[in-house]
């Protein structure tokens, strides 16, 4: 059996560990903190009555479900002392750094927590995660007094008994590092006052505080969030955007809010990242909620007599200007954790400018926030992608227990066809297949244009992935029937038809905004960013624009990828060309790698960056074309000619197309982007059982996230086929020959596809394999016909 | 003894999403205020139907239906089903000349076992 260590139980460690366990892996997660789970355990639900997708309630599912896992062993309170490689891969050695509970063997019964006379087990339970831990600061033995109340009180003999003095020895074909991140220390910005002046807090405990109760404070505090506090900043050396902190506090915002509509909160901010798939819809919940947004970094903070605070700002104009509040929150960023050089001098790893693990070495892996900031659910696709890169890179897809239906009459087996189609063939679905191809499957890739390679091409790269993948080009989906498991496809490549059967589908078709263009470029002088460079190296020297203007957040709001790219062609057009470079932009989105310091390097090169707000108008005039629009800045309107234009497509529309999805029977969120707006589903399923999502279509743009989305999906088809065999309870809803009247209302009702119609029978019938016993149709079916047998609630 | 014109204490039933709100009614097991409240248990709040709130209703109890919140829906919109059904249930109650108040739906995710006990406290104010 092959043995994967992890480095880390937060939720990237735990979502990879699930991964590899269900392929049959088994997983050692080593945790150097007594509990596992890592900072989701402090964080906040930050829904209104709608989720706002932070991913806590999802990260505490899914370290339950890993806790629960047989084919994982946590080791709390342990650290790597030592590794090595040998033959076989990795040995290494780990020392237990205090007692600490074997979270495998504990069935928390809470005896330890009754025995101990220093009060140092704690339980934690939320989420549907439970487990004690024992907090080492107060435990009794620590200071070496005989102790082990807890060791002889635990029925289930899950308490080391050797206490401080525990090792294990471990041996690993691979080690993957998911070792995390910490909070910014934000004492390092003493002129903010936190840790001297009361009620200011940093994120995380204002995270926590609101894990625990409805308010920060009071219900009428005024409250305030500042944002980027050691992120972005070059002073500190860290000149990178964290990419979470504009999204918690700004949820955090709306909650308090949402708790007290009467209260004032408001966000002192220097740019607001796009962190969630509907975010134009979020600006518009933020205004219309009256969560107020400053642009503007607070300069100091400080007490008043009665307890309110001060905080100084620069106004407009260089003028200064003051706002009193209640309480203000710090939105401490994420730096490297604790001990992370000494674990790269341990696994032969590079660490980059700031700290953050560079990719990993053979055998040695690295994912989630310890390689760059990250959310949540984005640490989430990062574990399954580094799952499925680790499955490949020991060429064993791992095989998941077989389940019996044997003893069993409700049980039925029904197989899995091994067959994968991936619907485009442009990044990320030469991704898919590629990753598919090294999995072991033989998918089919339909692409609608004559070739493939979509938005971005790197042809070598396209070569290699797609390299003995049956490619069909000029080919659409016409049809689909069958369910989970077995989906016929009917494809027109061509002037032939064929029909494809397969087990699983991925969607990777992109956005469709190519339309969304279409009254606005001339592909002369206004034309898409991407085309840019190019076109203006194709004009003879006489005839290059002396000004070019590039365009994002035109319509909807731009993601990472738009930056990456306006800011990589602005570099290109000043280096080649010496041209002026205007870069219109609403916010600047640098919430990835390498994206601030791209930023920087474009600013130092001379790249004017206008900041807009309100509408932008182009105006093609005789010699080039005016662009006007409200400096948000400076306040005045900016009206500049440039002789060529760009238009980020990112920003013209973020809708998917909208005729596959319903052929697909895959719901769109209120952008027109394929997927539900579930947190539930990312990264990579969609309402329908055995069709799965990547990139664009589900609005990922930026290069890496593309990919580790395509991981990711590859990941989760393999982990439903690798099954072979799908065994499913026949507890799913059954509908009444007799009072069916065929009306389909649960069919339309039903969220994942599962009713068909029985055409003898001349009824209603859900397939138990799409079946998800959610009882909707149950409820919706107006002639009561439909029952589900698994839960009476009479 | 009983004070003269005080009401009895209603009885609460409470609809508990297996996804959210029973997992936070089990981390907030012991709580003084849940104590007295009858919970039933679904496997999404989309499983709960019209006629399982009025029969509580019916034998006098008052009902707060819980589920996930809005878009966090393991089920996708289970809980915007339930939410149109207990808007139907209020119509019906108010058409009777009954409080409308009887029917409650609040949303709460399984890692919010404090909110789950304001909701409840909320509930039992007469
Ligand atoms: C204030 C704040 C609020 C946030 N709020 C949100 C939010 O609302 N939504 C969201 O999506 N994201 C949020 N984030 C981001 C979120 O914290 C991360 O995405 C997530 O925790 C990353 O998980 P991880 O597993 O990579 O790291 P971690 O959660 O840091 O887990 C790493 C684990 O590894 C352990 N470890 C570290 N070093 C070692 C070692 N040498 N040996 C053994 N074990 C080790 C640690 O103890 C820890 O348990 C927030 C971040 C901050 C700073
Ligand atoms: S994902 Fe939604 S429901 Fe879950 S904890 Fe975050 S806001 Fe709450
Ligand atoms: S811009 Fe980046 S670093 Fe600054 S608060 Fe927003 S997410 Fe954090």
């Amino acid at each position: 059996m092959r043995r994967v260590l992890v480095i880390g139980s937060g939720i990237t460690g735990c979502a990879a560990a699930l991964e590899l366990a269900h392929q049959g892996y088994s997983v050692d997660v080593l945790e150097s903190a007594a509990g596992v789970g890592g900072k989701i355990l402090g964080y906040c639900c930050k829904a209104t009555i709608e989720c706002a997708r932070c991913g806590v309630c999802v990260a505490h599912t899914r370290v339950a479900q890993a806790v629960k896992h047989p084919n994982i062993r946590f080791l709390a309170a342990m650290s790597l002392q030592s590794v090595r490689r040998d033959a076989k891969g990795f040995a290494a050695r780990a020392v237990q750094q205090h007692p600490a509970i074997r979270l495998s063997a504990c069935t928390a019964c809470g005896a330890c927590a009754k025995a101990c006379p220093a009060r140092c087990i704690t339980r934690y339970n939320r989420g549907g995660l439970v487990q004690y831990s024992i907090n080492h600061a107060k435990c009794l033995r620590r200071r070496r007094r005989a102790c082990a109340k807890c060791v002889a009180a635990c029925p289930a003999a899950a308490i080391a008994g050797d206490g401080l003095s525990g090792a294990a020895d471990l041996s690993a074909d691979a080690v993957l590092v998911a070792t995390g991140h910490q909070a910014f220390d934000a004492r390092g910005k003493p002129w903010l006052g936190y840790s001297q002046v009361p009620n200011v807090l940093n994120g995380e405990e204002a995270e926590a505080i609101l894990a625990n109760r409805m308010f920060l404070r009071g219900p009428n505090d005024d409250v305030a969030f500042v944002q980027c506090v050691g992120s972005r900043d070059p002073e500190l050396g860290r000149n990178y955007c964290s990419a979470v902190c504009c999204a918690y506090a700004t949820r955090m915002a709306r909650v308090i809010r949402h708790r007290n509509p009467a209260s004032n909160v408001t966000v002192y901010l220097i740019d607001l990242q796009n962190f969630d798939k509907t975010f134009s819809r979020l600006r518009a919940q933020l205004a219309a909620e009256g969560v107020r947004l400053v642009r503007s970094a607070p300069s100091s903070i400080d007490p008043l007599p009665g307890g309110r605070l001060s905080v100084k700002r620069e106004g407009v104009a260089g003028a200064a200007a003051v706002a009193e509040h209640d309480v203000v929150v710090l939105s401490v960023g994420m730096g490297p954790a604790a001990g992370a050089a000494e674990l790269a001098d341990q696994l032969g790893l590079r660490r980059d400018e700031f700290g953050f693990f560079e990719p990993g070495t053979p055998g040695v892996f690295v994912a989630g926030t310890c390689a760059e900031p990250r959310s949540i659910l984005d640490s989430i696709a990062s574990g399954e992608a580094v799952a499925a890169q680790i499955l490949e890179a020991l060429a064993d897809p791992g095989r998941p227990a077989r389940e019996s239906t044997a003893d069993n009459p409700n049980l039925r087996k029904i197989k899995l066809s091994p067959g994968v189609l991936v619907l485009g063939g442009g990044l990320a679905g030469a991704r898919v297949a590629g990753e598919l191809k090294a999995l072991g499957y033989r998918p089919v890739v339909l692409e609608q244009a004559a070739r493939t390679g979509g938005g971005a091409s790197s042809a070598a790269e396209f070569e290699r992935l797609l390299a003995d993948v049956d490619v069909l080009t000029d080919a659409t989906l016409s049809r689909l029937t069958g369910c989970i498991g077995s989906f016929h496809a009917s494809v027109r490549a061509g002037k032939t038809a064929r029909d494809i059967d397969c087990g699983a589908i991925v969607v990777c078709t992109g956005n469709a905004r190519q339309d969304a263009g279409r009254d606005l470029f001339d592909f002369d002088r206004i034309l898409p960013a991407g085309d840019l460079a190019a076109a203006v190296a194709r004009l003879p020297r006489k005839d290059r624009p002396r000004a070019v203007g590039i365009i994002l957040d035109l319509k909807v709001e731009e993601t990472n990828a738009g930056t990456a790219q306006a800011f990589q062609t602005a570099l290109r057009v000043i280096e080649q060309h010496h041209a002026e470079v205007y870069v219109f932009l609403r916010e600047v989105r640098v919430a990835a790698k390498g994206l601030e310091t791209l930023y920087d390097d474009a600013r130092n090169a001379g790249v004017n960056v206008v900041k807009y707000e309100g509408p932008l108008r182009l105006k093609t005039i005789e010699d080039g074309v005016e662009i006007s629009a409200r400096d948000a800045l400076l306040g005045r309107d900016a009206i500049i000619l440039c002789q060529m234009v760009g238009v980020s497509p990112c920003g013209l529309s973020a809708a998917a197309d909208a005729g596959l999805a319903a052929l697909l029977g895959v719901h769109t969120d209120c952008l027109g982007q394929m997927q539900d707006n579930n947190a539930h589903l990312f990264p990579a399923l969609s309402n329908r059982p055995g069709i799965f999502l990547a990139g664009a279509c589900r609005s990922r743009y930026h290069p890496p996230e593309v990919i580790a989305d395509a991981k990711a999906a590859a990941m989760r088809v393999h982990s439903l086929l690798s099954r072979k065999h799908l065994i499913v309870e026949l507890s799913n809803a059954t509908v009444e020959t007799t009072k069916c009247a065929l009306c389909l209302t649960c069919a339309r009702t039903c969220p994942h596809g599962a009713m068909t119609v029985d055409d003898e029978k001349r009824k209603a019938v859900s397939r138990p394999e799409t079946c998800q016993r959610c009882g909707i149709c149950v409820g919706e079916c107006p002639a009561r016909a439909i029952e589900l047998p698994a839960s009476v609630i009479e | 003894m009983k004070k003269p014109g005080k009401r009895p204490k209603q009885r609460l039933v409470v609809f508990c999403c297996e996804n959210s709100a029973a997992k936070a009614a089990e981390s907030a097991a012991g709580d003084p205020m849940l104590k007295g409240v009858e919970f039933v248990r679904v496997p999404c709040a989309g499983r709960v139907e019209i006629r399982h709130i009025l029969k509580r209703i019916e034998a006098g109890a008052a009902v707060l239906a819980l589920a996930c919140p809005l878009d966090n829906c393991k089920y996708i919109h289970g809980n915007r089903r339930t939410l149109k059904r207990v808007d139907r249930v209020k119509q019906v109650l108010k058409d009777a000349g009954i409080e409308e108040g009887r029917v409650r739906m609040e949303f709460l995710s399984s890692v919010d076992p404090h909110k789950l006990v304001n909701v409840i406290k909320e509930a039992k104010r007469p």
